[in-house]
């Protein structure tokens, strides 16, 4: 802990005093939470410093979007779920993913009513995350023809609560716990986990510009090694790392919940884990890429297949 | 020693007295004291619980009349909506005006569908709120950042086609503070959406307003002792331990979000499962769903080893749901309160109870232990010993009375005991004259002739009484041995004199005949005379001839004499016939007989005495018995055997069969031994 403190104090310092180097800007996927610990471990532990490099975390918003902000050259590094990415490849950017950090999928349909397969959400409403990362399931729907109303959500839980919403994508680390929180009595019949559906696909990764790729080999490398450290260093140090994500959250003005977030780290540093291997690689498998391709193609989300090589090395 | 000093005060009749009596009425009072407090701690939760709905409904009442408000002043803006929908820009003044009229109204808006107008592009949405100096602005709420189209007051409301009261939020947009918006969902002719409209409420008020109420309810109700609001305050953010000591409440939302709470960290950001989760009582979370499932209920739950009790009814038209809770520890301690002063009433009371029972029992009963003095003064012979002195009319004077009266009788009794005493001692002495004379009259010199060497005879005679009824006499005259015994019927002094006349008569009737029946029929005629009070008398008279040993007798109604030949060895007894009593009959004709007696004969006579002697078995010694001693002294030593040894030995088996048996009749005996020259 005392480690942490003094990185912290460093890193402010660090801020004022070391305009000269060139700042790199990491931007995850969302506001600050769980999901980025071993990015925000390696920022406050100087894993970042340790390898040279002058990195700062900044979040996005609802209308300057971590993709928005890799295009404007605002961030340099982005974390993208890797169906956003092939979508975003598909209608013609060129990003390159340099880290896979989730090799399985978190995602799960919740229902008011016991399910019986996805034929069950027939001619139902259901819920879907407003950003890319509910193609997966809406074209696995479209593939399966089960002609689903999907209703574009910013926050789901008061939607499925209400009752508006027959039933909704979650996130097992995330909106899934919240609905619990909620008071939600769900029972496994009511859940439909993605990765048991065939679609265990790989989630969230780093991604940067074709261009910035092919200049800054060596400075990628290094963030991905310290990021790589950041994630290990929250396997084997999960309260510490707790602590730092509280951190965080607090320094973006996010009021969080320490047992959410303690939650969804568990959840996380589990994804982290190929379904294949059983290791941490944090490199995209050609296998997780494929199952990917195939269902969006299938379901009409992209139209042609993005090549292995074509997102990693150009 | 320890123990008969502790003992000790319940020795006296008060002390014990008055120790039932506190015991008695301390059970009594433990049940009391039980049922006080087992029944009061139910009333006090029943109040307390009450209590606690009856806050809830006003809370209820309040919020609903808030929120009905906010509803009608968006319903009469609807119209209005309607005719301006050709002029988009007029929903700025509308909104605005809504504002205008209702105060409690913070922001309001009249969010049109994705490019409703065409011109207005995809988000329209005139936004009037009121800014941090209070005056009202308005805007375009909808942006890059705020796509309201997917915010919840918009999409419920449109997908579930009705009113909707969003969950409450925090307004970081300006206001900052916690808010709620009713959204109507607005339909065109067709019945297709074209827009929602919206009213904001600011929610701070509902903290304060259960704030206070929590204070009023822990004040009043619970008599806790919160005097201002910023104690409290300070009670509730800075102290979690609070929630053990003082009862509070909050608001929950549809998804269990805290809205109102005392710890204000957790309004919007925790829902109640964020804690009810954490503890073990499954209750707990129950309590939780049954709320946001908008259900009414009391029920008890344990924190941490405290009781809770948490009452909840649900908010109408919002779908929230309010709790209070209460530590058990207070309405337990409210209870023990009440009983407390109940119990210390009892207490004083049992202590008066028992100074006066002691005082007035003690009072009542000191007078027995100065009868008691008395009493033993009275035992020690004290007759005139004084006697407390009773004013009361009572018993203890009844005692009183008694102990006087017994005092009285006992001196009475005691100078007629003397009086008898004394007559009894100049009975006795008479008596032993009487017996001493009736004695005089028996022989008593033995042997009563020594200068006779042909006849030996010796006489007892042991009265069961002073005097007896049994009489023997014998004397020579003419050679000839006359001798009598005899048994009067009765015994004491009435048999004495008749035994005295019949000795007396044997003497005077003898001297002048020879003839035994003759003697008897004197006697008889001298007795049976004027005999009133019929006394009788068994008589044996016999006349033995010294010289030939013949022997003339006459029997009247007495026992056979035993005939013991001392040279042969054998005995029997004498033929006799039997004949009445003397005195039972005047005239009776009584026979005589004779026989001879050989030397070296005893003639043994005898009583009922002998015979009819009772040992404590009420066994007889019987004739058996006589044969038996006589027949044990001719196996001893016949040729030695005198009249006085075999008197005496009889006299000794008798006593030694009797035992200690009381003697029930004279015994006499008279052994007459005609001893060869």
């Amino acid at each position: 802990m005392k480690r942490f403190f003094y990185t912290l104090l460093l890193s402010v310092i660090g801020t004022c005093s070391i305009q000269a180097q060139k700042q790199l800007v990491f931007t995850p996927t969302w506001t600050a939470q769980a999901q980025f610990a071993g990015f925000y471990v390696a920022d406050a532990l100087g894993f970042f410093k340790d390898e040279g490099l002058d990195v700062i975390i900044k979040h996005p918003s609802a209308s300057n979007t971590s993709l928005n902000r890799l295009k404007s050259g605002e961030s340099h590094y982005v974390a993208l779920h890797l169906v956003s990415a092939l979508d975003m490849i598909d209608k013609g950017d060129e990003l390159i993913n340099v880290m896979q950090c989730f090799q399985q999928s978190g995602e799960m349909i919740v229902s008011h009513k016991p399910l019986r397969g996805l034929k069950s959400l027939d001619r139902k409403r259901v819920g879907c995350f407003k950003s890319g990362i509910s193609k997966l399931p809406i074209a696995l729907a479209r593939r399966e023809k089960v002609n689903i109303e999907w209703i574009p959500f910013i926050s789901h839980t008061n939607l499925y609560v209400s009752g508006a919403i027959d039933a909704t994508l979650a996130m097992n680390y995330n909106e899934y716990y919240q609905l619990i929180m909620a008071g939600q009595r769900l029972k496994r019949n009511q859940i439909i986990y993605m990765r048991d559906i065939g679609c265990n696909v790989p989630e969230d990764g780093v991604y940067v510009t074709r261009e910035y790729f092919t200049k800054h080999k060596a400075e990628i490398d290094k963030f991905v090694k310290a990021s790589k450290r950041g994630w290990e260093y929250a396997i084997s140090h999960p309260k510490e790392t707790l602590d730092i994500v509280m951190l965080y959250m607090r320094q973006a003005g996010i009021s969080g919940n320490e047992d959410a977030q303690k939650w969804m780290l568990k959840e996380c540093l589990r994804l982290l884990v190929s379904p294949r291997t059983g290791k941490r690689t944090y490199k995209l498998e050609p296998e997780g890429l494929n199952q990917a391709n195939s269902i969006l193609l299938q379901g009409g989300e992209i139209t042609k297949p993005i090549t292995y090589k074509q997102i990693t090395e150009p | 020693m320890k123990y008969n000093s502790y003992i000790k005060p319940f020795r006296t009749l008060y002390a014990r007295i008055t120790m039932w009596i506190m015991l008695t009425v301390l059970v009594v009072f433990i049940i009391i004291t039980y049922l006080v407090t087992y029944f009061g701690a139910k009333g006090v939760l029943l109040g307390s619980t009450e209590n606690a709905k009856s806050r809830m409904e006003i809370t209820n009442q309040r919020i609903n009349t808030v929120m009905h408000a906010v509803e009608v002043a968006v319903y009469n803006t609807i119209p209005e909506v309607e005719l301006s929908l050709n002029k988009p820009d007029d929903m700025y003044r509308i909104v605005r005006r809504l504002l205008e009229i209702n105060p409690y109204i913070v922001g309001s808006t009249v969010a049109f569908e994705p490019y409703y107008y065409k011109e207005k592009g995809e988000q329209f949405s005139p936004y009037a709120y009121r800014s941090v100096d209070n005056n009202i602005q308005t805007k375009q709420l909808g942006t890059s950042d705020y796509e309201y189209h997917y915010m919840d007051w918009y999409q419920i409301p449109k997908l579930l086609k009705k009113n909707y009261w969003s969950e409450p939020y925090y307004d970081r947009g300006g206001g900052e503070q916690m808010m709620t918006t009713f959204s109507h969902p607005l339909y065109d002719k067709k019945g297709n959406l074209y827009a929602i409209i919206t009213a904001d409420i600011s929610l701070e008020w509902v903290s304060d307003l259960l704030r206070k109420s929590d204070i009023d309810f822990n004040n009043k109700a619970l008599e806790l002792n919160i005097n201002s609001d910023a104690e409290l305050q300070a009670e509730l953010e800075n102290d979690s331990d609070f929630f053990y000591h003082y009862a509070y409440s909050y608001i929950i939302g549809k998804g269990g979000t805290y809205i109102a709470h005392p710890m204000r960290e957790r309004i919007l950001n925790d829902t109640y499962f964020n804690h009810s989760m954490k503890y073990n009582d499954s209750i707990d979370n129950l309590i939780g769903y049954e709320m946001i499932d908008g259900k009414s209920g009391m029920r008890i739950i344990n924190r941490d080893g405290t009781d809770f009790i948490v009452s909840y009814s649900p908010i109408e038209r919002t779908g929230w749901s309010m709790a209070t809770v209460i530590p058990n520890n207070l309405i337990t301690n409210r209870s023990i309160k009440y009983a407390t002063i109940i119990v210390g009433v009892m207490l004083f009371g049992l202590l008066v109870l028992f100074i006066i029972c002691r005082s007035i029992l003690k009072r009542a009963t000191r007078p027995l232990a100065l009868f008691a003095h008395s009493a033993d003064n009275i035992a020690k012979g004290n007759l005139n010993a004084s006697l407390p002195v009773i004013r009361t009319h009572d018993e203890m004077k009844q005692l009183h009375d008694s102990f006087a009266m017994m005092q009285t009788s006992l001196k009475q009794q005691i100078e007629e005991l003397k009086t008898v005493n004394a007559q009894k001692g100049r009975i006795e002495g008479e008596l032993k004259v009487a017996s001493d004379i009736q004695m005089s009259m028996l022989p008593k010199i033995y042997p009563p002739y020594p200068d006779r060497q042909d006849i030996d005879i010796f006489g007892s005679l042991t009265p069961a009484k002073a005097v007896g009824g049994d009489l023997f006499d014998f004397y020579i005259r003419d050679e000839k041995l006359f001798f009598v015994i005899g048994d009067v019927s009765g015994k004491g002094v009435p048999a004495s004199l008749v035994m005295a006349v019949s000795r007396t008569l044997f003497r005077i009737v003898s001297s002048h005949l020879e003839e035994p029946s003759g003697i008897m029929h004197q006697m008889n005629e001298a007795l049976s005379d004027q005999n009133d009070s019929n006394m009788f008398v068994t008589l044996f008279i016999g006349s033995l001839d010294l010289r030939n040993g013949h022997l003339q007798y006459c029997n009247g109604g007495h026992d056979a004499p035993l005939l013991v030949n001392l040279k042969e060895n054998t005995q029997q007894l004498l033929d006799c016939k039997s004949n009445l009593p003397v005195g039972v009959m005047p005239g009776f004709d009584f026979e005589s007989q004779e026989t001879d007696i050989d030397t070296d004969t005893l003639i043994f006579l005898y009583t009922d005495g002998l015979t009819e002697a009772e040992n404590i078995q009420h066994q007889l010694f019987t004739e058996a018995r006589i044969f038996e001693v006589t027949q044990q002294l001719l196996t001893d030593k016949p040729e030695v055997l005198s009249a006085q040894s075999v008197v005496e030995r009889m006299a000794r088996a008798v006593h030694q069969f009797v035992g200690d048996a009381e003697q029930s009749d004279d015994l006499t005996m008279l052994a007459i031994k005609r001893k060869n020259i």
